[in-house]
């Protein structure tokens, strides 16, 4: 039993199975296998092609790469375990039903040093064993990213999902977020910008007479935000939400 | 531009017998770089001082490049950027895996690399392995890097193998490492830089003997040079098992607060009139 697990945000969305499949197409365009409808993914994207009883990863020119285990590829053999993303998917590719080369005796193989490295030796471990392991464990690795938006409270509707690394927010439609009404010609282009770090997100002012505004404390440096904090500036209001700190 | 001071220390520890690390301090192109060698003998020493000098070499020569011709220095941006130290720790792997080919003495030789490049209001990291960076900002420390370590990456241990490794040692067991293999994965952070941010870029025998919250308050209350060679000591106090590397960025000035003169914002007004218009057809 050959399968390809297609998974976005942590679920299963898809499977299908390989064994009866000579080609499987991936992109945008509708007459594909596998439709992606996401803007980094190309028309035409990658293939999954079946050669005797293997299986080979080629990307078709995409403009965004097809990446294998981490690594952009042109093309690859596909091996039990491998983790293909297109775009935000990962699609996982598992070969169970044929037998395997068994790990190293004593499972973890490290990359071998001469002489007996201490316990403060930094190792590396072997990825193709490790890879080998994971797949067996079915434990498939999830790219764990914090999301965060702001909703607005007024001055628009809706939501914007703070996905870029910087967001700004001023007068013109050059910005991400525009401010509205009469008195925004004070407002800077862009007035204020909100930067992400791994773990967080920091709005600071950058020009104009407005300034935005954080639970009512007006932000000169980088502030960074909390969930639920409320930002000001001029007409829009803005509501912080993280869902990796909602939690605790 | 971004202007940064920046200071960098390398100590041997009290019981290792060879200094592995290596680290770069280049101002001229505001580019910083830590790596922890690992191999044995001289082999670790070896791979961390190749990745350093390929990463600077590549580094130096791309800039110069860029402001010869002054239209692309213009146009660079951050990802380019981000593109050319991808280039860089790339170029860094391919020599290391080969020269560990070719040298019965360097077989398996690898380092971790961490790097940071200031870049058009920018603090790009990129990092293979475990070496830290941190970012201090309003008195509060993050990492601005992905430690590659079986530890942090526990998830990824299957349910037959857990329980065979201490702590302490799946903390020393990186997934990932510039030149083990023909390629290499590194993760990058790109985030806004701030006047008065402050990175601290270090090799894991500082960050393992002193936790980021000691370090937030060594760096802020010390001028760089000073709060390196306390960090370096305070490690060696505590055992000082391996090489000390620690580097401390601290960031003097952005042209980020570009504020626009009056005359800018009055030449605004059409593009401001033109949203107006804009958003009513919207709604």
């Amino acid at each position: 039993m050959i399968r390809l697990l297609v998974k976005f945000k942590d679920r299963t969305i898809k499977e299908f199975a390989l064994d009866r499949i000579d080609a499987l197409s991936i992109g945008r365009n509708p007459n594909h296998h596998l439709v992606i409808d996401n803007y980094a993914v190309s028309g035409d994207h990658a293939v999954i092609l079946k050669q005797g009883n293997r299986y080979t990863l080629k990307d078709t020119n995409s403009k965004n790469g097809t990446f294998l285990n981490g690594l952009t590829v042109e093309q690859a053999p596909l091996k039990n375990g491998d983790v293909i993303t297109i775009g935000k998917h990962t699609l996982v590719f598992l070969d169970r039903g044929r037998p395997r080369p068994r790990p190293e005796q004593g499972g973890l193989k490290t990359s071998a040093l001469p002489g007996d490295p201490g316990p403060d030796h930094t190792m590396f471990m072997d990825t193709e064993v490790y890879r080998r392991m994971l797949a067996e464990s079915g434990d498939i690795p999830e790219i764990k990213t914090a999301e965060a938006y702001v909703a607005f409270l007024s001055g628009g509707n809706g939501r914007y999902d703070l996905i870029k690394s910087l967001v700004t927010i001023g007068r013109t439609h050059r910005c991400d977020i525009v401010i509205g009404g009469f008195f925004s010609f004070l407002a800077g282009d862009p007035a204020a910008a909100i930067s992400k770090t791994p773990q967080h997100h920091y709005i600071s002012s950058v020009s104009g007479w407005i300034k935005p505004k954080v639970n009512g404390q007006t932000v000169r440096g980088p502030i960074r935000l909390k969930h639920m904090d409320i930002i000001k500036i001029g007409s829009v209001v803005l509501q912080y939400a993280s869902s990796s700190q909602s939690t605790h | 531009m971004i202007m940064a001071q920046a200071a960098g220390s390398s100590d041997i520890g009290k019981v290792r017998k060879a200094n592995e690390d290596s680290f770069l301090i280049n101002e001229s192109i505001g580019l910083y770089v830590v790596a922890d060698g690992m191999g044995g003998h001289r082999a670790g020493q070896v791979a961390s001082r190749m990745a350093v000098e390929a990463i600077d070499a590549y580094m130096t020569a791309a800039a110069e490049k860029n402001s010869e011709s002054e239209e692309v220095a213009v146009a660079q941006g951050v990802d380019e950027a981000t593109q050319r130290l991808r280039q860089s720790i790339t170029l860094a792997n391919r020599r290391i895996y080969k020269q560990s080919l070719q040298d019965e003495a360097c077989r398996g030789m690898g380092t971790t690399v961490s790097a940071l490049y200031l870049a058009d209001n920018t603090l790009i990291t990129a990092n293979v392995g475990d070496s830290p960076i941190y970012l201090l900002r309003n008195g509060e420390i993050e990492n601005l890097y992905t430690p590659h370590t079986l530890l942090h990456e526990r998830k990824k241990i299957p349910k037959s193998m857990e329980g065979k490794f201490s702590e302490g040692k799946l903390a020393h067991i990186l997934t990932r490492a510039v030149g083990i293999r023909s390629e290499v994965g590194v993760d990058f952070v790109e985030t806004q830089c701030f006047t008065d941010d402050i990175v601290v870029l270090c090799s894991d025998g500082l960050s393992g003997k002193i936790a980021p919250e000691e370090i937030r308050d060594l760096v802020c209350q010390n001028d760089s040079d000073a709060a390196c060679k306390k960090l370096t000591d305070l490690a060696n106090q505590r055992g000082g098992e391996d090489n000390i590397t620690v580097i401390v960025v601290r960031i003097q000035s952005t042209n980020g607060d570009s504020s626009k003169t009056l005359l800018g914002r009055v030449v605004g007004i059409p593009a401001w009139i033109a949203s107006l218009f804009r958003s009513k057809q919207r709604s």
